[in-house]
């Protein structure tokens, strides 16, 4: 076969040629640099002091044992950090606070409605003639605020074709809905689920399990009033116990199973992606600074508002999406959500 | 056994010849950045369980560009894109912002191997950006040597024909 040399040569020089853009593969880099664990980040340049990695690994066990042993001998009331089984099951490395600088507000101005067939919203501004009748939390000085990366189009392709992968079921990726304070997603398509005869939590788990879509947070499950969605609630450290994530409409945030043909057992199942986070201590107002800046009163007795928790809301804003603490009020006459990060670290 | 390279060396080498090879099989640079960026991401997750005894790394890597990009075909519709992108390239020429200046004279050259068909295509791309041999690159594509070696054949032809319009 009498091929070109010339037009053979041209091709070579023409692909030896084709570049990206200025800047590409340094971008690039930092992007799958940020994929790595944090002690695997240094690399080469730090290799010769990493021959003494092993031993000051035991200096910090030892160190971190002794700290744990203080605190847990100092009595009652000490906060104790937060565990590993409740820590979020990301890559996380905690920045110097506050590291994000201001954060986004969920919604400008005071009290934030919460409207969900859950919390009626009586008529009326947010939060306007609302009392709060209830105990009011003892809050922590201050918290976590995580925050992930939003993941460009190219990721997002990525993820889908890796969890396709390994679902075995069709799916698609979304990203964060600001609107709704939604991270990126996955979706599947409908699935076999197994024998339903062992109830709704069972079977749902069954199904993630047999697609490897088990959620790697800390959850709490709860099953729907109608048997057939199951919630797989997203959990935060606390101080004080694990802290809720709920959506600004005020309902549970996770992963959702639903379990959609009784006849064929089949299910389907919609859950955030596995985004690494970094954190930033915030700074917190006490909970009566927080009903103040909601311009909710405080009364005894009947009260609109009766209940306050401490939960994990998702602000998406400015290409990232912020898990700020907020406080979600309750009872009666509706509900609220209240700003919890002191006042100037939060956008008005 | 091979020792497995730092997979910032893979990076650093392989980036332009991934790069290469998913500009001349998609419509633009910013697709082509696209999944290049997809490629090493993948690879990166892989790494791992990378055996240099089992692939060499450029083998490796051709395959996950290879099945990001026929990921991508499928869920574009193959025969969508390629009409559409014959349609754009019968225009008056090359598209000057595509290439640097300095480059443009491949323009040309780069608009004609997007224009072969699919298989044409991809042996031109992997035998110009990939320094696989025949042999590997049929593997790759699922086929014989010698079929890789006529793919290629005939894709200079059809670029010939294609340069050259009065024969």
């Amino acid at each position: 076969m009498a091929d070109d040399p010339e037009l053979e040569r041209k091709l070579e020089a023409m692909f030896s040629s084709a570049r990206p853009r200025h800047g590409f593969s340094d971008e690039l880099w930092r992007r799958i640099e940020a994929r790595r664990p944090w002690h695997q980040r240094f690399g080469r340049r730090f290799q010769p002091a990493l021959r003494y990695a092993p031993a000051l690994a035991l200096l910090l066990v030892v160190g971190l044992g002794v700290t744990w042993l203080a605190g847990n001998f100092h009595g009652a009331g000490s906060t104790a950090s937060p565990t590993s089984a409740g820590a979020p099951a990301f890559g996380d490395s905690k920045a110097a606070a506050p590291a994000f600088g201001v954060l986004p507000s969920l919604a400008p101005g005071a009290a934030r409605s919460v409207t969900s067939p859950q919390f009626p919203l009586t008529s009326g501004a947010a939060g306007a003639g609302l009392t709060f009748g209830g105990t009011l939390p003892s809050l922590p000085s201050e918290l976590p605020v995580y925050r992930y990366d939003e993941p460009g189009a190219a990721d997002l392709v990525a993820a889908a074709a890796t969890l396709q992968g390994k679902a075995g079921l069709a799916l698609t990726v979304m990203p964060s809905d600001p609107a709704t304070g939604v991270e990126p997603q996955f979706s599947t398509a409908a699935g076999s689920a197994p024998d339903r005869t062992q109830g709704a939590a069972a079977t749902a788990n069954g199904f993630l399990s047999n697609h490897n879509l088990a959620p790697r947070f800390a959850f709490q499950l709860t099953v729907a009033p109608s048997g057939l969605r199951v919630v797989y609630g997203r959990l935060f450290d606390g101080p004080a116990g694990p802290i809720r994530q709920v959506r600004p409409d005020g309902s549970a945030a996770g992963l959702t199973v639903d379990l959609v043909d009784s006849v064929t057992s089949t299910a389907s199942a919609r859950g955030p992606l596995d985004l690494p986070f970094t954190s930033a201590s915030y700074p917190l107002r006490t909970a009566a600074a927080a009903l103040t800046a909601a311009k909710l009163g405080q009364a005894s007795g009947t009260a609109g508002l009766n209940r306050a928790e401490l939960v994990y809301v998702l602000v998406v804003s400015g290409g990232h999406g912020y898990y700020e603490p907020e406080l979600l009020l309750t009872g009666p006459g509706g509900a609220v959500l209240a700003p919890v990060v002191a006042e100037q670290w939060l956008g008005g | 056994m091979p020792p497995r390279p730092e997979f910032e060396d893979l990076y650093r080498e392989f980036l332009p010849r991934i790069y290469g090879y998913a500009l001349a099989q998609l419509r633009d640079a910013a697709e082509a950045e696209d999944v290049t960026a997809q490629v090493f991401v993948n690879a990166f997750r892989a790494y791992d369980r990378f055996e240099p005894t089992a692939a060499t790394p450029a083998a490796w890597l051709f395959r996950i560009a290879r099945n990001v990009i026929l990921d991508l075909h499928r869920r574009a519709g193959v025969r969508d894109r390629v009409e559409q992108e014959v349609g754009r390239s019968l225009g008056a020429g090359p598209d000057p912002s595509e290439v640097a200046e300095d480059r443009i004279l491949f323009a040309e050259l780069l608009v004609a191997v997007r224009r072969l068909p699919d298989r044409q295509r991809e042996v031109v791309a992997l035998r110009h950006r990939s320094d696989l041999t025949f042999l590997e690159i049929g593997d790759l594509m699922d086929c014989s040597e010698d079929a890789a070696k006529m793919l290629y054949h005939r894709a200079l032809k059809a670029l010939r024909g294609e340069l050259r319009p009065d024969g």
